[in-house]
């Protein structure tokens, strides 16, 4: 008796998968940029990441890797048939999302309120645009999460139709696959 | 009602365990050391691949895909892991007596970068405006 396997399948639409790709090649580079300025000063780097909270950015995580896993159970459930579950993962996928934003917003205050703005040294620099940026693709994928858990009972995507929410799942694991790089090496690595 | 754990919620509790894990390494002992610094930039390949593989799902993709996705990964973590350990160096010795004057940024931008907003003295150089203008004009 043989056993049938799949065939290699890519979940999602490949447009989206290319913008993955540019943006995880964007990124890079903004990392890279970020570890060679750091080398050349390495103290003011030190201090600068002295001031930032590091358990906002572990929070951060958690939440963000949680929610990765709800997409994945949610899009699961959906290939599966079970769209009532695949709405609540969804949706609790979008809530982490909306978790992470309102951390961040609070983070952000706080930079902001003792004068840690885009211009206050070269650390700073890195720090806006860096979270900042990623914070952008954040709530982006959010708001496509939580249309796509509001539309699963009406649109009733199922096992033969899950592109929609393949594809928004792919979204959202880079901004995830992004962060679980960023967080050590603007928060944690001092 | 027996509960059955699904293989996502196995990568999940294993992500969160590995974020705590880089999380106490970091915070518990002062400056990071070598060791550290290797074992959080180890654990957030692993992260990363664990992401990649299962929750992207690239583990059943074209092997093109998935080899992109790991390939930047290894490609980031290691680029990252190197200079982090040479930016370390770098400050142990300045730490030592060494010398770390040489700035990435040419001096006059380093004393604009300076921000007198910056009351907490990170990404601030202590040294006077007219004394860093002085030494850059000589």
């Amino acid at each position: 008796m043989t056993t049938a396997t799949a065939p290699p399948r890519l979940q999602g639409d490949v447009a989206m998968w290319i913008i993955v790709v540019a943006e995880m090649l964007s990124f890079g580079a903004l990392f890279f940029a970020f570890a060679l300025a750091r080398l050349n000063d390495p103290d003011l780097f030190a201090a600068g990441q002295q001031q930032l909270d590091a358990s906002l950015g572990a929070v951060n995580t958690a939440l963000l890797l949680s929610g990765s896993w709800c997409v994945a159970r949610g899009v699961a459930a959906l290939q599966s048939g079970s769209l009532g579950a695949g709405a609540r993962w969804t949706g609790a996928a979008a809530a982490c999302g909306l978790g992470f934003i309102g951390v961040k917003l609070s983070e952000y205050a706080a930079r902001l309120a003792q004068g840690q703005d885009l211009e206050a040294g070269p650390f700073f620099t890195f720090y806006w645009l860096l979270t900042g940026f990623h914070f952008l693709h954040v709530v982006a994928a959010t708001a496509v999460l939580a249309a796509i858990a509001w539309r699963v009972p009406r649109r009733r995507w199922g096992p033969g139709d899950v592109h929609a929410p393949e594809t928004a799942a792919a979204l959202w694991h880079m901004v995830d696959l992004l962060w679980v790089v960023l967080f050590p090496l603007v928060y944690l690595l001092r | 009602m027996k509960a059955r754990l699904h293989p996502l919620d196995l990568r999940w509790l294993l992500l969160l365990a590995a974020t705590a894990l880089g999380w106490w390494l970091t915070e518990s002992g002062g400056t990071a050391t070598v060791g550290v610094v290797g074992g959080v930039w180890g654990l957030a390949g692993f992260k990363g691949a664990l992401i990649a593989l299962d929750f992207m799902a690239l583990r059943e993709a074209p092997p093109p895909w998935r080899r992109l996705v790991l390939g930047w990964l290894a490609v980031v973590v290691a680029a990252l892991l190197v200079l982090g350990l040479a930016a370390q160096a770098r400050a142990a010795s300045a730490g030592s007596g060494g010398t770390a004057s040489a700035s990435f940024w040419p001096k006059p931008m380093a004393a604009a970068h300076s921000s007198p907003k910056s009351s907490a003295g990170c990404g601030v150089r202590t040294e006077p405006l007219p004394q860093v203008i002085a030494v850059a004009a000589q």
